[in-house]
């Protein structure tokens, strides 16, 4: 059975996107999986920008308002993975994300995985992310405002019967083992990674290209990989060493 | 024997007719069944009644009538196995979609936003009347129209007079000049004035072999400094420089009118694009980005 995992939080600007990129390259790239990645987030997009481009022509705005068939918004990233854009115009911010699971179920067939990179609250958008998906993964910051509203969307997903893979700790700093506890126990759910606030992020931002490529030996592509190896249960196909490091 | 067939044929009716009544579910096998939002279903098999979930329970196909993409959709039927809405789809009939709500045609009304306007080139373009602005047919944004008021019309936009102490405006040469007053400080004139004043005046005092010596090391020097140390704005001014390239990239395609393809053509091609990567369009990469994946 393909895996449809959406990527969701409860409060905005946490990492879901930078997480979802990184994840959807990985994926493609290292693990030769055949994946889509659906920028589901079709009122405030940004998946676009972290994988090279930011304003496309054909997107899924286009695809749920029937101005365009299914591939002909399927663009092609270097890393070999699927990338189905939204749009950043306000022309299209009317479209009804209610379709995403029509557009998922005709891309089942097809790959190993869709990942969906869902907006930020409960709204219509998210809702038809996680209705379309089987698997979720939240991101959250370490900050109560953050998992606060991460808790929320664990409820939702919970009440959909959705297996929740586990929490993504990002911009982690200085976080104590009994701060962890208490999120674990307070989410229900467990951690999966732990990414640390990391230059290397932003620097990958800007140059549109994902930290596990950009930075593969930075502490934040580390956490990436480990957060891939559990999310496929299988280890990393390449090994960063010393050695790697220096013969490149 | 006539009594005997009369006989025969009345049990077959009456078996059949209770048969009917019986093999459904009865009313309070349906009431039980909606207690818990299920269907009532008559299971032949079994021979009884079971509560099945109704995907289609409480769902409504509405009819969207001439709407986006001026396709009129109707005849809305639920698909029990997925609970999304099918229609029939047929294009608006001529007409539809204007700004005329009364305008029917035969037994359905035209309604929607206007998809074919003479006046305007954008398909489904924004609705610009909730934020005051206007639609900008070329970019199908919207923005805000300026209104000049003749009265207080400013014939020189571009000389700022007023932010000068002493300056007035002269309306016919568009330029400004000093209001002299009789208090009037002399003017002791603008550092970049006194700077190149003094520079000017080095040659004189040093002598003008070692003044231009002397002008030369500082031109070296200030360069020096400007290589040090204009790194960080320069670099500033190119992620500017690729910001304003990325908006100045948003300009709406305008769509042709899209024949829609059918569930099996749709996978075909979908197929197409997956397996064979036929016409897939790549994204375009950074300089990082085809260092790392090349091309």
């Amino acid at each position: 059975m393909v895996r449809v995992i959406a990527i969701i939080s409860g409060k905005g600007g946490v990492g879901k996107t930078t997480t979802a990129a990184n994840l959807g390259v990985s994926l493609a790239y290292d693990y030769h999986k055949d994946v889509v990645a659906i920028d589901a987030n079709t009122t405030s997009s940004g998946l676009g920008l972290h994988l090279g481009n930011y304003h496309f022509k054909k997107t899924l705005n286009d695809v749920l308002k029937n101005r365009i068939n299914i591939p002909e918004a399927i663009f092609n990233h270097p890393s070999g993975l699927k990338f189905i854009p939204s749009s950043t115009s306000i022309n299209s911010i009317d479209a009804d994300p209610a379709g995403i699971k029509r557009v998922v179920s005709h891309l089942e067939p097809y790959v190993d995985i869709i990942l969906l990179d869902c907006p930020p609250t409960l709204g219509n958008e998210t809702i038809s992310g996680v209705d379309s998906a089987n698997e979720i993964i939240i991101v959250a910051n370490p900050d109560w405002a953050s998992l606060l509203e991460a808790r929320r969307v664990i409820d939702y997903a919970n009440f959909k019967k959705k297996k929740i893979i586990g929490l993504v700790l990002n911009k982690e700093e200085n976080v104590s083992e009994e701060f962890r506890q208490r999120v674990i126990d307070s989410m229900g759910i467990p951690i999966i990674a732990s990414i640390p606030e990391d230059n290397a992020v932003i620097d990958s931002v800007t140059k549109r290209v994902p930290v596990v490529h950009l930075h593969p030996h930075s502490k934040a592509a580390k956490a990436y990989r480990k957060l891939i190896e559990e999310v496929t249960g299988e280890q990393f196909p390449r090994k960063f060493g010393i050695m790697s490091r220096i013969f490149g | 024997m006539r009594d005997l067939r009369y006989a025969t044929l009345m049990t077959i009716t009456l078996v059949l007719f209770f048969g009917t009544v019986l093999a459904q579910c009865s009313e309070a096998e349906i009431a039980n069944c909606d207690s818990w939002d299920l269907k009532a279903y008559w299971n032949d098999s079994s021979n009884g009644c079971n509560c099945v979930k109704d995907f289609c329970f409480n769902v409504t196909c509405s009819e969207t009538l001439c709407g986006a993409n001026n396709t009129l959709r109707y005849d809305g039927t639920c698909d029990p196995d997925t609970s999304e809405c099918v229609y029939q789809e047929m294009n608006c009939p001529e007409g539809c979609g204007y700004a005329n709500p009364e305008n029917t045609t035969e037994d359905y009304a035209c309604i929607g936003e206007p998809v074919n306007d003479t006046t305007s080139d954008c398909i489904d373009p924004p609705d610009c009347t909730p934020f005051n602005k206007t639609l900008n047919e070329t970019s199908c944004d919207c923005y805000i129209p300026i209104v000049q008021d003749n009265s207080t019309v400013n014939p020189c936009p571009q000389a700022q007079c007023h932010l000068f102490d002493n300056m007035e405006l002269n309306e016919t040469t568009c330029t400004c000049y000093t209001l002299i007053t009789e208090n009037n400080s002399p003017d002791t004139g603008s550092g970049l004035d006194e700077l190149t004043g003094f520079i000017t005046s080095i040659p004189s005092q040093l002598g003008t072999s070692t003044g231009v010596i002397v002008l030369f090391i500082a031109g070296i020097i200030i360069l020096i400094i400007f290589f040090f140390t204009g790194n960080d704005n320069v670099e500033t001014e190119k992620d500017l420089s690729e910001f304003d390239t990325l908006f100045k990239k948003r300009k709406e395609p305008k769509f042709k009118k899209k024949k829609k393809l059918s569930d099996s053509q749709l996978k075909r091609e979908v197929e197409k694009k997956i397996y064979e990567e036929e016409d897939l369009e790549d994204i375009p990469q950074t300089d990082s980005g085809k260092k790392i994946y090349g091309g």
